[in-house]
């Protein structure tokens, strides 16, 4: 169940994981690319996306590794692990079910 | 890249972590500014305004530096970081280098020593065979560190945790080795010669010792090139975040 209290990091998280899951991104990448997805509804400023990387790759949820880009700079690149995919069916579930909920609220509420 | 200096100072400054994970975190931010560099470069931009959008699009805020040390804080690499981290001054690095040093004599000793041959224990081939996998890696990293032109310093610290997992296998085939010829030596001698059970189980721990502290020794020592590594790898990456920030000494 979503803890309506920690939303935001939530949202964030389950942003991050399900960008992961079409493969390896490093930070700057997925900030972009969330954005660009959401149609600039999700922006990240880059810096804040550090805590939110670290802790997930510190629940073990990520992998991040330096890797070299054919004649390009090293990059930190993160990838998904198991437990991240796990995790993000989960979170899946859990934010369609809150969805679910929160229309049944609002459209009650507009009828 | 030094480019970015500045605002990487900046995050430096309240970053308030062991100094090796304080390096990891800025090196991956100058890594990300840069690819926000070309970017905007590529966009059509000058430099300033390549720098200036790169910054803007960047902005670490000061809760967001709040939550990543205490992250960085509670993790196990935080802790392995202020270990490696404590080694700092000449004397420091001289003792350690000491205990290195007693540690390999020490050993040598004991496997020159013709006791240690009057009983060879099966365990102690699976223990010198880890002793073993523990002096390759650790030269291979050496190598890595000191001798390869073009190595990355990002790289450095992967795999050492295997080092640790070394050790931990080396004392526990000592200790599975103890065990079972403790339980073969009372199964043998229980019933044969309960009269002198103490006095034969005496001269059997003199034997035994040798294999005990062998193992004990080598896996002190490979925990103990895991700690250089780290001391190591932890200079280098400060070393590499000091010339990307222009404050090399």
């Amino acid at each position: 169940m979503l803890d309506i209290q920690n939303l935001s990091r939530s949202c964030n998280e389950v942003l991050i994981l399900s960008t992961l899951s079409s493969g390896p991104h490093h930070g700057y990448q997925l900030a972009i690319e969330i954005e660009e997805e959401s149609g600039g509804a999700f922006r990240f400023r880059h810096g804040t996306l550090y805590p939110i990387l670290h802790k997930l790759e510190n629940d073990g949820l990520i992998q991040g590794d330096w890797l070299d880009e054919e004649g390009q700079r090293k990059r930190k690149s993160y990838r998904l692990t198991a437990a991240g995919r796990d995790r993000l069916s989960l979170q899946i579930l859990e934010w369609s079910q809150f969805f679910e909920r929160f229309f049944n609220i609002v459209v009650e509420a507009k009828q | 890249m030094k480019r970015f200096a500045h605002v990487l100072n900046a995050a430096r400054g309240q970053l308030k972590i062991p100094e090796p994970s304080r390096t990891r975190v800025l090196l991956e931010m100058a890594s990300d500014l840069e690819d926000s560099y070309q970017f905007h470069l590529s966009q059509g931009c000058d430099e300033t305004e390549a720098v200036r959008r790169a910054e803007e699009a960047f902005g670490t805020s000061e809760e967001a530096l709040k939550h990543l040390t205490r992250i960085h804080e509670s993790s196990l690499g935080g802790m392995q970081d202020r270990l490696s981290g404590q080694i700092g001054t000449a004397w420091e690095k001289l003792i350690l280098l000491a205990i290195v040093a007693f540690e390999i004599l020490a050993t040598v000793k004991i496997v020159s020593h013709q006791a240690f041959f009057m009983f060879l224990s099966p365990f102690l081939w699976p223990i010198a065979a880890l002793a073993l996998a523990a002096l390759v890696f650790t030269a291979w990293k050496l190598y890595q560190i000191f001798g390869r032109r073009g190595s990355d310093v990002r790289q450095i610290r992967s795999g050492l945790g295997a080092l640790l997992f070394f050790a931990g296998a080396s004392l526990a085939v000592t200790g599975c080795g103890f065990l079972f010829h403790l339980q073969r030596f009372f199964r043998h001698n229980w019933e044969s010669a309960p009269d002198s059970l103490f006095v034969n189980f005496a001269g059997w721990m003199a034997t035994m010792s040798f294999m005990m502290i062998l193992g004990l020794m080598l896996a002190m020592l490979t925990a103990l090139f895991w700690f250089v590594l780290l001391h190591l790898a932890a200079r280098t990456e400060r070393r590499e975040i000091e010339a990307l920030l222009g404050t090399e000494a």
